[in-house]
């Protein structure tokens, strides 16, 4: 090869030993790591999720019972909720992820809770060990969530207070929203009782509750279908 | 305490903890923090079914920190594909950058 040939086919051959370089280099990162997250969610996430969903069902089917008996649902809601625990409980056996971001999971969480409080009434259950129940059920929101790629929450900062909005479902969202004053702690308490008590009200169209120690007033449309 | 309950969460711990990396410390406080609400329920109705829900609590616990620990990396992964995807661009176009 005579010195101009060499000239021009080096750095031809030098470009496409970097193309071929950075190809490999991109299989390889594809192939090794970029689909960890939902690698993750079908091994562990969800296998954990459906060996848990049998005791939140419980809390769900008891507090569609009591919301049944004390007329606050009617038969219809109550079948159809009672249809949509059999739904979830599908998904999560067939893996189905596509589905469970179908399925409004807070309706389901405010049956739960309720049947926390039927269980608490009827003195099956402490308060101090009922915390511990009412926090598996915001446990089990938030593995949905992931499972189904779900935003649960996004807080905002506008005119000085932040604006909370929840996201329950992908398919027709609900959205409950909030008036938090510019001092609001993020780590008061007061917040969780909030969101534990008027999320799932809200998803059922429910009135919220304004009153008593919650430090901040509802000023939108909680139900946005 | 009760020790089975310990050892349950322990477990728990030990089961899902070891691909939890810098999360597995996080797991463990977030665990001694229910057995901390645990002890708080001893000898009062229900206790027995609040012990299999901290169980649960910290399994699912778990699960989001692994989920969320994978996502950050697949950013990561994509980010970092994106910059060899701009090196290849520039060794098409003749290497001029």
């Amino acid at each position: 090869m005579n010195t101009t040939t060499n000239c021009l086919v080096r750095p031809v051959f030098l470009r496409v030993l970097t193309l071929v370089s950075v190809a490999a280099v991109v299989l390889t990162v594809l192939g090794c790591s970029g689909c960890a997250g939902p690698k993750v969610r079908d091994d562990i996430l969800l296998p954990t999720a459906r060996s848990v969903y049998p005791r939140v069902r419980l809390d769900i089917e008891r507090g569609i019972a009591a919301a049944q008996e004390s007329t606050t649902i009617t038969a219809a809601q109550a079948d159809a909720l009672v249809a949509d625990v059999d739904r979830l409980q599908a998904a999560l056996d067939e893996g189905n992820r596509a589905e469970l971001a179908l399925i409004s999971w807070a309706p389901l969480e405010g049956m739960a809770v309720l049947g926390v409080q039927d269980r608490i009434a009827a003195g099956e259950l402490s308060e101090a060990n009922a915390s511990l129940f009412y926090q598996r059920i915001v446990n089990f929101r938030e593995a949905l969530d992931r499972l189904a790629n779900r935003v649960a929450a996004n807080i905002d900062t506008r005119n000085g207070a932040r604006s909370v909005t929840l996201q329950t479902t992908t398919g027709s969202f609900r959205v409950l929203s909030g008036y938090i004053p510019p001092d609001w702690d993020d780590d008061d308490p007061a917040w969780s009782r909030y969101y534990y008590h008027n999320r799932p009200r809200a998803a059922l169209g429910l009135p919220l509750i304004t009153s008593g120690d919650f430090p901040f007033r509802p000023v939108d449309v909680p139900v946005n279908n | 305490m009760d020790q089975d309950i310990l050892n349950l969460l322990e477990d728990t711990i030990r089961q899902t903890g070891r691909d939890l990396g810098d999360s597995a410390q996080e797991l463990r406080a977030y665990a001694a923090e229910q057995m901390a609400q645990l002890a708080l329920g001893v000898g009062q109705p229900g206790f027995a079914d609040a012990a299999e829900a901290a169980r649960d609590n910290v399994a699912l616990r778990a699960g989001i920190m692994l989920v969320d620990d994978a996502d950050s990396a697949d950013a990561r992964t994509v980010s970092f594909i994106q910059g060899l995807l701009v090196l290849g661009a520039k060794a098409l176009a003749g290497g001029a950058a």
